[in-house]
């Protein structure tokens, strides 16, 4: 009961945060990025053969959330500073 | 000396990097000229399709249903389909279909059906092609005519047909009967499937993609208890197979189970008929049901108090507190929807992705060196990737 209460207000005060985001339109990639990166994607899928991409993607990406989530950090704790009485 | 070995070395990465460049080289394939059929025996999984100029006869032992004396005939058929697409997959096939006789062992040319064929080019094509495998007769004393069907394999190709004699038979055993899916048991709680060979099914006397498989669970009364069905992958997602479910029922006991297949269209057929005995009856774990506290009993009850306070119940766990419907809206407003967006394209990178060229793949090859390298290669990144993760959280200031 605890648990579920606490996860679900964390969720409501996201989603008021996040409700500037929310009332943006929804992405899309113009056409030519989608096709660049097909194309790309096509010419690169037979060296998979030898060098991993797909490992190496799967790096990327880790690397992309993982300094996400350090921004985030920072940024929050920045916030936080300008509190009155919180240093 | 130590001049001596340098000089030795970089004659040694020119000459592999040279090596390496040949191989390639031979190994791009546009559009390759001949198409075969690969194999060792049906029930193995490595029966494939390949497209190169090589030989790969089909081995096996010689089908009989119990008896030397009793055999079945299998015909082999070939079928060349023109479909393009997924939505095509289910419309009945053009093309041609030849049999070869078995007692001969004669050679045989796709679109002939004379035992004395010879081997040969037959015309030039696009489209998928897969090769069905029939038993076509059964002699003896064997009490039913069926006929079973195999796709082994599916394949794009384009270019001219070349079809070279089977050597040997394909041995009749239960995968051949029921080729397409087959359930064993796992765990006391886990129920896998395997699709071996494709995701195509005979239904209706028509071969059609694959859209579910089924599982029915009966008691040992033969009364039906669940039928649960899972989605098959698409086509163009073979690496997903097999698949392996879950499965558990609240009661333990003997359950059999029936297994099938529903086609795009939506018909279903049972690839074990429940009318016939099974051999196969799988036990599943019970639930731990949930047992009432006294009141006096201070240990249980306080634990009863915990689980309400802290640990969620399965349903909203499933619910996912509503992370879920976060996540999902968050994936498609900007900024974080483009990252998703450009994710979903690179990320099919060498699981996915239909080349632009293929490098046609030796096994000796592959094995030998390619898997090394490549593994060599999966070994370094992470290394690298765990050695930046320590460097970066080592001068991290919290």
């Amino acid at each position: 009961m605890l648990t579920t209460s606490f996860l679900t207000i964390l969720v409501w005060l996201i989603n008021i945060i996040m409700t500037p985001v929310f009332l943006l339109p929804d992405v899309s990639l113009p056409e030519n990025i989608t096709n660049a990166l097909s194309t790309a994607n096509s010419y690169l899928a037979p060296i998979d053969l030898v060098f991993p991409l797909s490992t190496l993607v799967a790096i990327l990406t880790l690397y992309v959330v993982i300094e996400g989530a350090i921004l985030l950090y920072k940024i929050t704790m920045w916030v936080l500073k300008k509190i009155p009485g919180i240093n | 000396m130590l001049e001596n070995t340098k000089k030795f070395l970089i004659i040694l990465l020119f000459s592999s990097i040279f090596l390496a460049l040949i191989l390639l080289g031979n190994k791009k394939v546009f559009a390759q000229e001949y198409f075969f059929a690969e194999g060792s025996a049906i029930d193995s999984d490595s029966v494939d399709l390949v497209m190169n100029q090589e030989e790969y006869p089909l081995t096996g032992a010689l089908p009989s249903c119990g008896q030397a004396d009793n055999r079945h005939i299998p015909t082999y058929n070939i079928h060349h389909g023109t479909f393009t697409d997924e939505d095509d997959l289910n419309t009945p096939f053009q093309g041609f279909t030849f049999s070869y006789d078995w007692e001969t062992l004669s050679p045989f040319v796709i679109g002939e059906t004379t035992q004395d064929a010879v081997e040969g080019v037959f015309g030039t094509y696009s489209g998928y092609f897969y090769v069905v495998f029939q038993v076509a007769e059964r002699l003896g004393n064997c009490s039913q005519d069926i006929k079973y069907y195999v796709v082994l394999n599916l394949r794009w190709f384009e270019g001219e047909i070349y079809v070279q004699e089977f050597e040997n038979e394909i041995p009749y055993e239960e995968s051949l009967a029921y080729p397409i899916i087959h359930i064993y048991p796992g765990n006391n709680d886990r129920v896998g499937v395997d699709i071996p060979f494709s995701y195509f099914a005979r239904i209706n006397n028509q071969l059609g993609l694959i859209k579910d498989v089924y599982i029915k669970v009966y008691d040992m009364t033969e009364t039906l208890l669940d039928t649960l069905y899972w989605e098959v992958p698409s086509i163009f997602n073979q690496f997903l197979i097999p698949l392996e479910i879950e499965y558990t029922h609240d009661t333990a006991g003997q359950y059999k189970i029936v297994y099938g297949v529903c086609s795009l269209d939506d018909v279903c057929i049972d690839l074990i008929p429940p009318t016939t005995p099974w051999n196969f009856s799988f036990t599943y774990t019970a639930i731990e049901q949930e047992t009432p506290c006294e009141w006096y009993d201070i240990f249980c009850q306080g634990k009863k108090l915990f689980d309400t306070l802290f640990i969620p119940t399965s349903e909203e766990v499933e619910w996912g507190f509503g992370f879920k419907q976060l996540y999902e809206k968050i994936q498609t407003k900007p900024p974080f929807g483009y990252g998703f967006l450009v994710y979903d394209l690179i990320s099919g990178v060498g699981n996915e992705t239909e080349g632009a060229f293929e490098l046609e793949e030796l096994t000796p090859i592959t094995d030998q060196i390619f898997t090394p390298i490549r593994t060599a290669f999966v070994w370094l990144l992470w290394f690298l990737f765990f050695w930046f993760l320590i460097k970066r959280f080592k001068h991290f200031e919290f």
